[in-house]
């Protein structure tokens, strides 16, 4: 009864089902919107009592913790005398050797459990141990011994590439060559018009390697979320229910039935609290599995806990990246040509990792030539992740710094070089490569002009080289960055569904996670408003995957997108239950459905909104004479689309503060904007943003892992040495949410944090430049670095 | 965690009679948030780890900060927190009140101790490794892992006995700089002769740090400043603490201490000599911090930087006691 209200998208013909409420604006809206909005589970978490992964704890619990590879390639055998000797430590229960878990991979046969008899990373899993207690693990760890057989590996991208270990041997992590893979990034073309033309055209031309590795230094990124992986696993009447920590519930459902060849229905996971998603915890880790294989076979619950070292070890990684970047501009500003190669160094296990890293400048930047095209080069080095976004920011950092660059090359203000060359078609049309597509809306060309007249940017360039204030050794400098990415979209499938209580209340249960970031909150409050009830009518559970249909995994900030809409789709399912109900029990004057709506906890005839019942009223009925049971409204989503989704945009001012003595800096003032589309959950979004924008400024700032290249071993796995802002790095925020509604997203919504954060790492390099007259070719911006640049290193 | 018996000690000479009685297989705790790690992550060989842990928290007395007699005394046990905000410290000793405010963070600040802060153990990251990963020299074996690997947090003014981690101290320099005396249960040392480059401190196995006393004079220009990545959550990349005399406009006397970028606090008497008897001009100051820094060697690449970052300290500290 509500397809009136879902909106086409014209070239794939998909459908979009909308919110009966979506082309209202926001001070017409009830709920959606409202700054009074509050966290629904913050006195929980302030109080500890929600319970995390870690919280969960059954009668006869027992621990497994994984002995891991200190080698970064090597053959072993677990000596037998040593497991003996562990087995016989006071509360040890099991030993698990490869040969028990045989078979079991996680995806590929790189990615066992257990390895079997060969590592290819340190953190490579040799064997497990359970005991009844975690501390007794660790000892039983200490005792086992493993014999080691050294092999040759490769740490750096630049020595993968040309197929060779680090001394300079020939070599590949598998098979005969390192290239994993290849991608096309302009429109799946290796080029879209001619960039030999483009270039030969330019007036001026730009042409540097940017990297996010050196020769001294791997620095990959960890995702650095607080809360470690952790899994409970728990043997109900024949079925395994998972209380674990992850974004990825469902994800945990299929691999655990499929490694240990159960149905799928005997397999249930149940969350709580999540400390932190941020793409690491997208997948079901080999210690949930092993505890999962433990408790089938003994029926004793098993908790299965990474401690960091293990996590910065093992888990995946933003991995290394180089990028070849060549500009050609016109003196007028015009870009006659982009051309970005680049490759990454991905680990052992996946592929893919700079599919679409590059992609987006194709429909960023304006240009008729353009080259996009990245390879994947394998190391012995931790697996390649999605994290804090898939692999935008790095190439929107040095993406960024050339562009600044060129706009030195033809002595052009960069905020004026930005706004000229920023793509501002909006729709269909907007994407060059994809050019029947619709775009949706494209807020970047007015957002970018608010922002440099709010920061004052062009009052406070004083020109090339030209810090804006220099005390002693310290120079003060401001920058300017863009950034659009594709996420925050795609969301398939997502069900949800909303039950209808006799008293009037709700209950949504919906299959995604809240990872902490207030997307509960959101959903919420969409459902109420497209119910017509009041916030305090909603609840929502916390998922239970045995309650909810299969969803889809929230990472790239999909949540208030995909689940929106299936919020919205319950709540309409529902809607339409309880109107048949109504007027089946006469409680109202209609004849059809279609005559009816609601608003403010009752049911109203749309002709003569005077007469109405409160909805309780009709929800008391639902266990009566007139045929309906209880009422469950369902909502269920799913695109067939797999082309681009929609774009989001962000734009940031930096100043920095750098002293040229010691290489330190202070990044002392971001303005940023960014476009949510509308942000549903104000309060979360302001939150969101000011975190992505932290966490993106950490990134290039500050973190990076560090291996010793002799031996691979990983020096800085920890929290004290692996680098990231805290709270004390937070510089003054000047944050705008620059709504721009989205016609296909729930209320208009777009996706928040990771889509629309990277733009201050361009703008804090090209600050940096402003400051010192020095640019940086390398990330992260830290004193060595600088220093270095500045020749002092 | 490594496996261990823990031992309060009600008095010091408790806790030194047990020392001896556990000869070389007992360390002291305080606070506790530099041993703790290094136990946790087993980093050390089964011989070396300590099997007996004596708390001195159970000893009464030894929090104090008073003046007496022309010094200033601290107990071994007194907070950071307390002394970076004592007023006879902010008035005789800024400089240590200076460093102990940039140790680390607030929480670590209120559980620290002076002595724990002086007397702590390397940060070397291959040292530190898990599960003693890297058996090196200054764990008795024969290679130094850091010298052909990386040098970040190291020293650039050379090693001892093949070492190069830097002594993570920040007070340390403060008090070398202000010419502290460290007391022990069995002797005192200047403070410029308490370090070692080797094995952190000259200290015997059953000797303890009750007292600090710095003299407590007003006629000093003092100065202390840290360079790390994060600010002062991080172990510094480096750190300078500067003590002067001036008369007449005139530099009459200076002393010059980096640490963190040194394999134990060390004075710049090449910047010391090279300011006394000048004004603090602008360029005298450069000319003393590139003296200071002549000697730097950068054995390893990773490590380089750290020369420029000493150097700007030094005219950072010295254009502080402008
Ligand atoms: S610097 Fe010292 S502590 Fe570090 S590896 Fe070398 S010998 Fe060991």
């Amino acid at each position: 009864m509500y397809e009136e209200y879902n909106i086409t998208e014209p070239y794939s013909g998909e459908s979009y089902p909308q919110s009966i409420y979506h082309n209202l604006k926001t001070d017409e809206l009830k709920i959606v919107g409202k700054k009074s909005l509050r966290r629904v589970d913050s006195d929980a978490k302030v109080t500890g009592k929600l319970k995390f992964g870690d919280d969960w704890c059954f009668p006869n619990q027992t621990y497994l913790k994984l002995k891991r590879s200190i080698y970064p390639h090597a053959k072993f055998t677990v000596d037998a005398a040593s497991v003996a000797a562990a087995k016989k430590i006071p509360g040890v229960l099991d030993v698990i050797l490869p040969e028990d878990v045989k078979g079991i991979n996680v995806s590929n046969s790189y990615n066992a459990v257990i390895m079997q008899g060969e590592v290819f990373n340190q953190g490579d899993p040799v064997c497990a141990v359970v005991a009844t207690e975690e501390a007794i693990c660790d000892d039983a760890i200490e005792a086992i011994k493993i014999n080691y057989t050294q092999l040759p590996f490769v740490l750096l991208a630049d020595d993968a590439k040309e197929d060779k270990d680090k001394d300079g041997n020939p070599y590949a992590v598998h098979g005969d060559t390192n290239l994993a893979a290849t991608y096309l990034q302009a429109g799946g073309k290796e080029e879209r018009g001619d960039t030999a033309k483009g270039l030969a055209a330019a007036d001026k031309k730009i042409e540097k390697h940017y990297a996010t590795e050196t020769k001294k230094n791997t620095a990959i990124r960890d995702h650095a979320g607080i809360e470690p992986w952790v899994a409970t696993t728990v043997w109900d009447n024949g079925d395994i229910v998972v209380y674990p920590s992850t974004q990825a519930p469902y994800t945990y459902v299929s691999t655990i039935a499929s490694a240990l060849k159960l149905p799928r229905s005997r397999v249930r996971c149940i969350m709580g609290g999540l400390g932190t998603g941020f793409g690491r915890k997208l997948q079901c880790y080999r210690e949930s599995i092993l505890a999962a294989w433990y408790t089938n076979k003994t029926h004793l619950p098993c908790r299965a806990f990474v401690e960091a070292e293990g996590m910065f070890n093992a888990g995946g990684k933003q991995c290394c990246q180089h990028h070849d970047i060549k500009i050609g501009v016109k003196n007028d500003g015009t870009i006659t040509a982009l051309v970005d190669e680049s490759y990454a160094g991905v680990g052992t296990t996946v592929t893919g990792v700079t599919n679409n890293s590059i992609s987006i400048f194709d429909y960023i930047w304006k240009t008729d030539n353009i080259k996009l095209v990245s390879k994947d080069y394998w190391t012995n080095m931790p697996y390649n992740q999605a994290l804090r976004c898939v692999q935008h920011p790095i190439p929107t950092t040095f993406m960024g710094m050339a562009m600044d660059e060129a706009a030195e090359a033809i002595n052009m203000n960069p905020a004026d070089f930005l706004v000229k060359n920023m793509r501002d078609e909006s729709g269909v049309g907007a994407h060059p490569s994809y050019p029947k597509y619709d775009m949706g809306t494209n807020a970047m060309p007015d957002m970018l002009k608010e922002l440099i007249a709010r920061s004052g940017f062009k009052n406070k360039w004083k020109g090339w080289k030209t810090p804006m204030a220099v005390d002693g050794s310290k120079r003060r400098g401001i920058g300017i960055g863009v950034h659009a990415c594709h996420h925050g979209a795609l969301s398939n499938p997502e069900s949800a569904n909303i039950q209808v209580l006799v008293d009037g209340s709700f209950r949504l249960s919906i299959g995604s996670m809240d990872q902490g970031t207030g997307s509960r909150t959101a959903l919420m409050a969409m459902a109420a408003e497209e119910l017509g009830i009041t916030f305090d009518k909603i609840k929502m559970s916390q998922l239970d995957t045995a309650h909810v249909s299969e969803s889809r995994t929230p990472g790239g900030s999909t949540v208030t997108r995909g689940s929106g809409t299936a919020a919205i789709l319950a709540a309409r399912d529902a809607k339409r239950q309880l109107f048949a109900l109504a007027i089946a029990a006469k409680l109202i004057d209609a004849k059809e459905p279609t005559e009816l709506e609601m608003a403010n906890n009752e049911i109203y005839v749309k002709k003569d909104p005077s007469k109405k019942v409160a909805v309780a009223t009709v929800c008391g009925k639902m266990q009566g004479t007139h045929g309906f049971g209880p009422i469950v409204g369902y909502g269920h989503y799913a695109t067939a689309r797999t082309t681009l989704e929609h774009r989001e945009w962000n734009c940031d001012v930096v100043e920095v503060e750098v002293d040229v003595d010691t290489g330190e800096l202070k990044i002392l003032k971001v303005w940023s904007d960014c476009d949510p589309g509308r942000a549903i959950f104000p309060e979360g979004a302001w939150s969101q943003f000011a975190g992505g924008q932290l966490l993106f400024l950490s990134l290039s700032s500050y973190e990076g892992m560090v291996k010793d290249l002799a031996t691979g071993y990983s020096l800085n796995a920890d929290y004290q040495n692996y680098k990231i802002a805290t709270n004390c790095e937070c510089p003054d925020w000047d944050l705008n949410l620059y709504e721009c509604p989205d016609p296909y997203g729930p209320f208009g919504a777009k996706g928040i944090c990771e889509p629309q954060s990277a733009a201050v790492s361009p703008a804090i390099a090209n600050a940096i430049y402003n400051a010192i007259g020095v640019r940086l070719y390398t990330t992260p911006f830290t004193p060595e670095n600088i220093l270095e640049a500045l020749g002092k290193a | 965690m490594l496996n261990f018996t823990h031992l309060n000690a009600a008095t010091v000479d408790e806790a030194a009679s047990l020392l001896a009685k556990y000869n070389g297989q007992a360390k002291l705790i305080a606070g506790g948030t530099d041993l703790l790690g290094l136990l946790e992550n087993r980093c050390l060989p089964e011989d070396k780890a300590p099997k007996y842990i004596i708390n001195l928290k159970t000893v009464d007395g030894l929090e104090y900060i008073k003046v007496d007699g022309n010094f200033l005394k601290i107990g071994a046990l007194a907070k950071l927190h307390d002394i970076a905000f004592d007023t006879n410290v902010l008035k005789y000793a800024p400089a240590l009140a200076a460093a102990a405010r940039k140790v680390a963070s607030w929480q670590i600040r209120n559980m620290g101790t002076i002595a724990g802060n002086i007397c702590q153990g390397t940060r070397c990251w291959y040292y530190r490794a898990t599960d003693n990963r890297f058996d090196c020299s200054r764990k008795g074996g024969s290679t130094c892992f850091a010298l052909t690997g990386n040098m970040r947090e190291h020293s650039v003014f050379g090693g001892t006995k093949g070492c190069f981690a830097a002594h993570p101290s920040d007070t340390a320099p403060a008090l070398v700089a202000l010419g502290a005396t460290i007391v022990t249960n069995k002797a005192s040392y200047a403070a410029d002769k308490f370090f070692d480059g080797f094995k952190d401190t000259v200290l015997a196995a059953d000797e303890i740090v009750t007292e600090i006393q710095v003299p407590a004079v007003t006629d000093t220009k003092q100065a202390f400043c840290k360079a790390a990545v994060r600010g002062q959550i991080d172990f510094a990349m480096a750190d300078v603490a500067v003590v002067l005399k001036v008369s007449g406009g005139n530099v009459s006397d200076a002393v010059i201490v980096t640490n963190c970028a040194s394999t134990l606090p060390i004075r710049l008497t090449a910047a010391e000599d090279a300011i006394k008897g000048k004004s603090l001009t602008d360029a005298n100051i450069e000319a003393a911090a590139a003296a200071g820094v002549a000697k730097a060697q950068t054995i390893n690449e990773t490590v380089t930087y750290k020369k420029a970052v000493v150097e700007g300290l030094i005219k950072r500290a010295l254009a502080a006691c402008k």
